[in-house]
């Protein structure tokens, strides 16, 4: 259970985070990078793997975006008759629309697997709808929204984005496993509306160097399963670095290829089931996250391998296939602005 | 549009316009001006100097000190053209025809008179030189495309962004491709405006072009493009 548990907080930030921004944790917004977002442009601000960044749709644009996060776990017990959490997909659809050039609203649509080694227990199923507001502004001798129309001298300028969104419980958290049990970390919802709010700093340093801070946090009510237990996630709070590196630009062919490394601070909360704090939940935890962003024309494709570099779980022997236990992860996301 | 699709749609409209554009310029002779035409700051290979035939030139506005409205200069014949001054700015238009480019160059020839053109193009230029602040230079010298200040460009240091409007007919120019020093660095907005940041000091130079299809047997397009040049100090 506690495992599962901790595991289920990486499915809200995906939600959210990844979602609302993400190249959200943003990925999704990130891919503004699309050329897009991020994208600015072939020679704009470029945009992480995943953080959120403080670029916004323009007016009237439309993005689509698709996200997979593959999480393989490490396994702490070789006996095959106590199955572990073997690995995760968590896949993410979403799309945007730039209500101004200063505000972009985004939804996002979550798919998840979570399988164990044979003999464990397996859950799949649509999660919780994220809904994501964004607002852009930026520092340009003095405070102003994002505005419609930025030069490349203007998107040099510090930009940010304040952001907040919440989960509509569209999943099943009362989802039942194959013997019939509750496990509230499988479940693919949360049975009530979560929320978070975040806020992103971006600069470039130069015309190839880009800097993307995130800071955001997620929370949960509780909420009570079929089964009668009572449980509320722990608070998850996030502090994402990031540099970008312009490696090649090709403005005949629309085609331009980024370096990007993340440092992924999290802090996860300890959980609460009938009011008691859960053991096996929560700690923190430093993920590096070395990737690869190709924009061409208007779509951007990303790669990148994150692994944690440094955790301090509360119980780590105890909390298998959770967040800080991963052997890495794999993150793949495709975006297109039109 | 996206900042891509913008960054994109500046960068291949200003490299198209700049592999056919001439560069004109300005240099003080006494209080008059001398006005050349060549390759001095372009990106593109080409002659040094081109000279032209004063013919070309459609007109001239000289804003003298102490007037708020811009006059003819005289101009004098031969090449460089001489104009006179002083004028605290001084902008030349010029219409130098049909130019069409072949497997074996480009020529001042329209389309239609000529074998193998790849592309054509009727080309209206203009450039303008500021040589100190008026309030004046917040409005237009001329009708045609056309650079003008928001503010006193004199009072900014390296790094302070330039704040300027594109106009044409008296009227915000959307959608025009700007570039500093031949580096295409955005298009204007609804309201004609774009922001550049200053590099260096000396000599500031800002290009704007703008194309629209020309349905002749002469040309393609016509291209109109507009060079400001001022000083940092």
């Amino acid at each position: 259970m506690a495992n599962t548990l901790t595991e289920h907080l990486s499915i809200s930030r995906r939600i959210f985070v990844a979602c609302a921004l993400a190249g959200v944790s943003v990925p999704c917004f990130s891919h503004h990078g699309v050329a897009g977002l991020g994208a600015a442009g072939l020679r704009g601000p470029g945009a992480p793997v995943e953080s959120a960044t403080s670029a916004t749709l323009p007016a009237g644009g439309t993005l689509a975006y698709l996200k997979l996060d593959h999480a393989k776990y490490e396994t702490y017990d070789s006996d095959p008759a106590n199955p572990e959490s073997d690995y995760a997909n968590y896949w993410m659809a979403g799309v945007g629309y730039g209500v101004a050039s200063w505000f972009s609203a985004y939804l996002f649509l979550p798919y998840h697997s979570k399988v164990d080694e044979p003999g464990g227990l397996d859950s799949r199923g649509f999660a919780d709808v994220s809904v994501m507001g964004q607002v852009g502004f930026k520092y340009d001798e003095g405070w102003r929204l994002i505005p419609d129309n930025e030069s490349l001298d203007d998107l040099e300028d510090w930009h940010f984005t304040l952001f907040g969104g919440f989960t509509l419980p569209t999943g099943d958290a009362d989802l039942r496993l194959d013997d019939g049990s509750i496990d509230a970390g499988k479940s693919t919802g949360f049975g009530k509306p979560s929320w978070s709010l975040g806020l992103t700093a971006t600069k470039m340093l130069s015309p190839q160097w880009t800097f993307n801070q995130e800071l955001s946090t997620i929370g949960f009510q509780e909420y009570e399963y079929d089964d009668g237990n009572r449980t509320k996630f722990g608070q998850e709070i996030r502090a994402n670095s990031a540099l970008i590196y312009r490696a090649y630009t090709d403005l005949d062919r629309k085609l331009r290829v980024d370096l990007s490394m993340e440092a992924q601070y999290l802090h996860l909360g300890r959980d609460r089931t009938n009011g008691v704090d859960e053991t096996a939940t929560g700690g923190d935890m430093i993920y590096a996250l070395p990737g690869v962003r190709v924009y061409w024309d208007n779509i951007s494709a990303v790669f990148g391998l994150k692994s944690p570099i440094w955790t301090e779980l509360n119980e780590e022997s105890q909390q298998q296939g959770g967040e800080g236990s991963e052997d890495y992860r794999l993150i793949f996301t495709f975006s297109s602005l039109f | 549009m996206s900042q891509a699709r913008i960054s994109l749609t500046v960068s291949a409209a200003l490299l198209a316009t700049a592999s056919h554009a001439h560069d004109y310029w300005f240099e003080r002779n006494a209080e008059d001006y001398l006005l050349h035409r060549g390759h001095r700051f372009s990106q593109h290979q080409g002659e040094k100097e081109v000279p032209f035939d004063p013919e070309i030139i459609t007109g001239t506005y000289c804003l003298r000190p102490n007037e708020v409205t811009p006059s003819p200069a005289v101009v004098g014949e031969g090449y460089p053209l001489r104009v006179e001054g002083p004028c605290i700015a001084l902008m030349v238009t010029a219409d130098s025809g049909y130019w069409s480019q072949t497997l074996t160059g480009t020529k001042n020839q329209p389309k239609d008179e000529l074998f193998g053109v790849l592309r054509s193009w009727h080309a209206l230029e203009s450039v303008k030189r500021v040589e100190a602040w008026s309030e004046r230079l917040s409005d237009p010298l001329s009708t045609d495309l056309e650079f003008v200040f928001s503010e006193n460009p004199f009072a900014l240091t390296v790094g302070d962004k330039l704040r300027l409007a594109v106009v044409f007919r008296g009227e915000p120019a959307q959608g025009v491709t700007v570039a500093y020093h031949g580096d295409p660095r955005g298009v204007t907005g609804d309201d004609g405006r774009i922001n550049l940041r200053i590099r260096h000091k000396g000599l500031q130079l800002i290009t704007a072009s703008l194309e629209e299809p020309l349905h002749s047997n002469s040309a393609d397009k016509r291209v109109r493009s507009t060079i400001l040049i001022f000083e940092i100090q």
